[in-house]
C-alpha cells in the first residue's frame, strides 16, 4: 500500500491533574490493499468509569471488521461502488456487535472491583455498553477511493488535491459537549458515513480534544496540513511536544491523532 | 539548515481554550428608563469583572450581549471573551419587542454565526431581564428557538424586573417556573443577576463529559434552577421585597 501512517494518544492535562487514565485510544493498520485508521474517545465521565478499555476495544474491532469485511468480499472499492449505504450499515452494525462481544468478554474477565460496584449501585444499575461508552472514527483508504465511518464527536480531515477538508456529513445535534456512542441503543442509526471514490494524498483522524483547541474550523485543517507535513518529515516528537501543549493551554482534554499519508 | 531542523509547530495556529458563550438579553424598552436600566447598566459593569475566572483553567467565558425594545441589536458582532469585555451603557426607549430578541438569538444560535468556534465545548448560558409585555409576535421568536439545538441544551434564566412583567412568557423562555426570578428593587436586581450569571456559567462550563446528553442538559437546567430559586426566596432578596421601583 502507497500509505504510511502514524498514531499517538496525549494523557490529556485535566486527566494529569485528578490521576485518571487516558481514554482515547488510536491505531492503525496497513496492508497490501488497505490502510485502515481509528481513533475513539471515551466519554470518561463516572457512570462510563471502564471507557478507557471501551475506546481500546472500539478501535481494535473496528480495523477487524474492516479487515474481515474487505476480505469478504474481495476488497472495499467494488461493493462500495455497488451500493454504499448497504456496505457501510454492514460495516457498522458488524463493528457494534463485535464491541459488545468484546465488552461482555472483558467484563468476564475482569469482574466488578468494589469501587466499580458502588458506582453501579449509586446509579440503581448501569447498562454494561455505558459502562464502556466511547465514540468512534474510522478511515479505509485504497488506491481507488476512501470509506470513512464515525459515531459521535471528533474530526475526520482528508487532503485531496493539494487541499485539507472534513468530508464527513455533521450530525447537527452535537452541539456543546454532547455526543453520540457505540453504547447508544440505537447506534447504528447514529453512524455517519461517506465514501469517496478516487485517491487522497492524507487522511487525519482526531478526538474531539484537538479540535476544541482551536480558534477557527479554518485553523484546523491549517494544522491538519502541518500534522501530514511532520509525519511525512519524520518531525512526530516535535508534533507529540506540541499536542501537550495545546490539551495544557487549550482543551484540556485527551487528544488522539490517527495519520495516514501517501509516502 | 536552520529552516530543516525548525519546529514545524513553532508557529503553529493559536491554542484556544474550551470555552462557552454566555448571553444576555436586555429588555431597553421605555418602561425601563431611569432607575431600571441605571441599575442594569452599573450591575452589568460589576458583573463581568466577577465572571472573570469563573471558567478557571478549564474554560473561557464569552458575552454576547442583545437589547430590545424597537427591535433588537447586538453590541458586539460576535461573542467577546469576558477578558476583553468592554460594558457599552444602554439607553431605554420605545416598545418592547421581545419576538425579534428571541428571533435574534435563534439566528445567532448556530456554527454559521456566534457558535461557530470549535472551541464552544459548553452549551450557552442565556439569561432574559424583561420589565413589561411583548409588543410584538413573540410567538413566533419562541418558535424558532425551540426548534434550535443549542438552545435546548443550553441553561435558561430569566430576570423580571418590577411588578409588571409577563412572567409567563419569561417562564416560557426559561422551561421552568424556577429559573424565573423577580427582582422588586434595584438591590435585588444587582444581587439576582450577579447569581443567575455567575451560577448558571459555573454550572454550564463544567467539565463533564456526556453520553446521556438529554439527562445531563435536564440536569444542568434543574441544578441551575434550584440553585436560583433557593437564593430568590432566600432572606438577602426577599426582605427588602417592599422598597420597590
Amino acid at each position: 500500500m502507497s500509505f504510511k501512517g502514524y498514531h499517538v494518544s496525549i494523557k490529556g492535562a485535566s486527566h494529569e491533574t485528578s490521576g485518571e487514565p487516558c481514554q482515547d485510544s488510536a491505531r492503525i493498520q496497513i496492508t497490501d490493499d488497505i490502510a485502515i485508521a481509528a481513533v475513539s474517545d471515551g466519554h470518561g465521565s463516572e457512570k462510563h468509569f471502564r471507557s478507557d478499555a471501551g475506546s481500546e476495544l472500539a478501535t481494535r474491532t473496528a480495523i477487524r471488521s474492516i479487515m474481515d469485511f474487505a476480505e469478504r468480499n474481495g476488497g472495499l472499492d467494488k461493493i462500495f461502488l455497488e451500493n454504499p449505504q448497504n456496505a457501510a450499515r454492514r460495516i457498522a452494525a458488524n463493528i457494534i456487535c463485535s464491541w459488545n462481544e468484546d465488552i461482555s468478554a472483558h467484563m468476564s474477565y475482569a469482574p466488578f472491583t468494589e469501587k466499580e460496584q458502588a458506582i453501579c449501585k449509586k446509579y440503581g444499575g448501569i447498562p454494561t455498553e455505558s459502562i464502556y461508552g466511547a465514540t468512534l472514527i474510522l478511515a479505509a483508504a485504497t488506491n481507488r477511493g476512501l470509506f470513512g465511518l464515525q459515531i459521535g464527536d471528533g474530526s475526520f480531515a482528508m487532503r485531496r488535491r493539494g487541499k485539507m477538508s472534513f468530508p464527513m456529513p455533521e450530525d447537527e445535534r452535537l452541539v456543546g459537549n454532547l455526543t453520540t456512542s457505540l453504547c447508544d441503543s440505537d447506534a447504528i442509526d447514529n453512524f455517519r458515513w461517506f465514501y469517496n471514490e478516487g485517491s487522497c494524498s492524507a487522511v487525519i483522524l482526531s478526538s474531539d480534544g484537538l479540535i476544541n483547541s482551536f480558534l477557527s474550523s479554518e485553523d484546523y485543517l491549517r494544522f491538519g496540513e502541518r500534522i501530514t507535513d511532520a509525519v511525512s518529515s519524520k518531525k512526530t516528537d516535535e508534533l507529540e511536544a506540541h499536542l501537550r501543549e495545546r490539551t495544557r493551554a487549550g482543551s484540556r482534554d485527551d487528544i488522539s491523532v490517527a495519520v495516514l499519508t501517501k509516502k | 539548515m536552520a529552516l530543516f531542523n525548525a519546529n514545524p509547530f513553532d508557529d503553529a495556529e493559536e491554542i484556544a481554550k474550551k470555552s462557552m458563550v454566555l448571553f444576555f438579553l436586555i429588555d431597553c424598552s421605555g418602561s425601563m428608563s431611569g432607575s431600571k436600566i441605571g441599575t442594569v447598566n452599573s450591575v452589568m459593569e460589576e458583573l463581568i469583572p466577577e465572571i472573570r475566572g469563573i471558567g478557571g483553567a478549564d474554560a473561557d467565558i464569552k458575552l454576547a450581549v442583545l437589547k430590545f425594545s424597537g427591535g433588537s441589536e447586538w453590541m458586539y458582532d460576535e461573542p467577546v471573551s469576558v477578558d476583553e469585555f468592554e460594558w457599552q451603557p444602554l439607553d431605554a426607549e420605545n416598545v418592547t419587542d421581545l419576538g425579534s430578541a428571541f428571533s435574534s438569538l435563534a439566528g445567532k444560535l448556530s456554527r454559521n454565526e456566534f457558535m461557530k468556534s470549535p472551541s464552544l465545548s459548553f452549551a450557552p448560558v442565556m439569561i432574559l431581564m424583561s420589565d413589561g409585555y411583548p409588543t410584538d409576535n413573540f410567538e413566533k421568536g419562541l418558535a424558532e428557538l425551540a426548534v434550535n439545538k443549542w438552545y435546548a441544551s443550553g441553561i435558561k434564566a430569566a430576570v423580571a424586573i418590577g411588578e409588571d412583567a409577563d412572567l409567563e412568557i419569561l417562564e416560557r423562555f426559561t422551561g421552568s417556573p424556577d429559573s424565573v426570578v423577580t427582582a422588586h428593587n434595584g438591590e435585588a436586581l444587582a444581587k439576582l443577576v450577579k447569581f443567575v450569571a455567575v451560577t448558571s456559567s459555573q454550572i454550564g462550563s463544567r467539565s463533564v463529559r456526556l453520553a446521556e446528553s438529554e439527562e445531563d442538559v435536564r440536569t444542568k437546567q434543574q441544578s441551575a434552577a434550584e440553585q436560583i430559586r433557593e437564593f430568590a426566596e432566600s432572606d438577602e432578596i426577599s426582605a427588602d421585597i417592599e422598597a420597590g421601583w
